[in-house]
């Protein structure tokens, strides 16, 4: 298992789009947009603040889902059919391919946050520092899940178009890009799944506890998007 | 523990095609069987059901004592499955690596790339690799968990002719290891020069099931062609490599087990023949036949 998980990293390390929307396209944008405006403020925090979390979460978000996705390409392939003959169980494929996303985020997620560091963007404890990083890992599981049910709705093919749709949805809806401050704008983004990490990554650096209204939207998601993956995954196998 | 594969009463509709219709096969530990049809006679379902990639309707299957599932996921069968390539971002060896590292016994990585004959490609990375070199690592993949039982499902539909005799050399040597082969084709060829026995299948039923050279006398002999009026039909089947001949106006067919005696015989004796020709067995005329025969 340890070898399979070595080489479903290895897999991923070594594809271009890896390298580009989990490192280069956030630590650009950060350092672009975030970095030299510290003087202005986005909300309760200064710009610059705002934008080291947002791209934090943007590059773990891209390597999370596209992790699940992944497995639209490996059943277009018939991979599955492949892997069906081994002792690996459906439930640890997936489970190693939320695994490998959550992996593969990691790297690109403290590179932003130590160049916010580095940068001054945000001078706190490194308690601090460590409520973000948590904030932003336990607020994406709802798109690891979303990860997994795009691998199983979306063909081979289909699959890049769909998750670069979602993201562009869910990314606009989180406040990645903009502070959301009223309107029923901010009404349905509080009730959408991505929301909550970015606001949770906030309040941790200002160490304020989120609450559990948030929690639980993100609590909700998971389980729904992981149904409804469960359910398509019994499907596609039991039609294999 | 009870060696070999028993297959009972299987059966599987796909709403009103009837793909497997009531199948029984036993195969003994060590046999290489040759499971033969026409496309769309069955063969992959029956296969899939085997490996525990699909759910019968009806019907009983036990590899070595076990349900197909468990037989897979020990290693005791290893399988190439008909259609399917390989995942990208990896080299051969890793993609060996990381499959071997899913079986309880693996056979080891540079065997199995010795065996399959792929050692010069191991370092390639699995996207760089051509169609043939494809085809030689998924059969590599299916020595990994060194099976005692392989299921090839229509090995050699992608390859090419090289390949192909590759493949056909480290399969020999995997069988003559004791080892059970089950392999699906629609080249009686390929049946003929590999299997030990033949199992033919058509429109989900088995039309016959006998060791190779008996069932290639039935169905695979040559047949000639000759425009010859007015010949008496009982002569011409006492021509030596003759089995059977008729008459249809003026030419008669001559099925023959030995096409290259008969054909000489013919000529001397018959030098009025003219318009000859000779061709192969035509299977799918054959597995007509043979399926008529049992419905009537």
């Amino acid at each position: 298992m340890r070898t399979y998980f070595k080489m479903e990293i290895l897999r991923t390390v070594r594809n271009g789009r890896y390298l580009i929307f989990t490192f280069l396209v956030p630590m650009i944008l950060f350092l672009v947009i975030g970095a030299p405006n510290k003087g202005q403020q986005a909300g309760a925090v200064t710009l610059a603040a705002y934008y080291m979390t947002s791209m934090a979460l943007y590059g773990a978000m891209a390597a999370v889902m596209t992790s699940g996705g992944r497995i639209a390409m490996e059943r277009a392939v018939g991979w599955n059919r492949q892997l069906r003959l081994t002792g690996l169980s459906g439930r640890s494929y997936i489970m190693s391919k939320i695994m490998t996303g959550y992996a593969t985020a990691l790297p690109g997620m403290i590179l932003i946050l130590a160049a916010g560091a580095l940068t001054h963007s945000a001078n706190i404890s490194p308690e601090r520092w460590l409520g973000i990083a948590a904030a932003i890992l336990i607020g994406l599981a709802p798109m690891a899940a979303l990860g997994v049910l795009i691998g199983y709705v979306a063909t081979g093919e289909s699959m890049q178009q769909i998750t670069g749709l979602l993201f562009m949805l869910l990314s606009l809806l989180s406040g990645i890009w903009f502070s959301i401050n009223s309107g029923w704008f901010l009404r349905v983004a509080e009730a959408s799944p991505l929301y909550w990490a970015g606001q949770a990554a906030r309040d941790a650096m200002q160490g304020i506890w989120v609450g559990w209204h948030g929690v639980a939207i993100i609590a909700i998601w998971t389980v729904v998007l992981a149904r409804l993956a469960m359910s398509r995954y019994q499907r596609a196998t039991a039609r294999a | 523990m009870k060696g070999g594969i028993q297959i009972s009463g299987l059966r599987k509709h796909f709403g009103d095609v009837r793909a497997v219709d009531g199948i029984d096969i036993d195969i003994a530990a060590g046999e290489v069987v040759a499971l033969l049809g026409p496309n769309g006679a069955g063969k992959s379902t029956t296969i899939d059901m085997l490996l525990g990639l699909t759910r019968p309707d009806a019907g009983r299957i036990s590899v070595f004592g076990m349900a197909p599932e468990q037989a897979t996921a020990s290693g005791a069968v290893g399988a190439m499955l008909q259609t399917g390539s390989l995942i990208q971002g990896l080299t051969v060896r890793e993609l060996i690596e990381m499959l071997a590292a899913l079986y309880p016994k693996a056979m080891p990585v540079d065997d199995v790339l010795k065996r399959a004959r792929i050692d010069d490609i191991a370092n390639r990375r699995a996207e760089k690799l051509s169609g043939g070199q494809t085809q030689r690592v998924r059969f590599a993949m299916s020595l990994v968990p060194d099976p005692d039982v392989l299921v090839l499902d229509e090995p050699t539909v992608a390859m090419d002719v090289e390949t192909r005799h590759a493949f056909w050399g480290s399969m020999r040597e995997f069988a003559t290891s004791g080892r059970t082969v089950l392999f699906a084709t629609h080249y009686l060829d390929e049946a003929d020069s590999f299997a030990d026995r033949i199992i033919l299948i058509s429109q989900g039923v088995i039309v016959a099931d006998g060791p190779t050279t008996e069932i290639k006398a039935t169905v695979g002999g040559r047949t000639i062609r000759a425009t010859l009026p007015g010949v008496d039909v009982a002569a011409l089947e006492l021509l030596p490599g003759v089995s059977k001949a008729e008459v249809r106006g003026d030419s008669v067919l001559v099925h023959c087990t030995d096409s290259d005696a008969a054909v000489r015989a013919l000529l001397a004796d018959y030098p009025a023949a003219r318009d000859l020709e000779i061709s192969g067995a035509d299977l799918e005329q054959a597995f007509l036949t043979l399926t008529e025969v049992q419905t009537r």
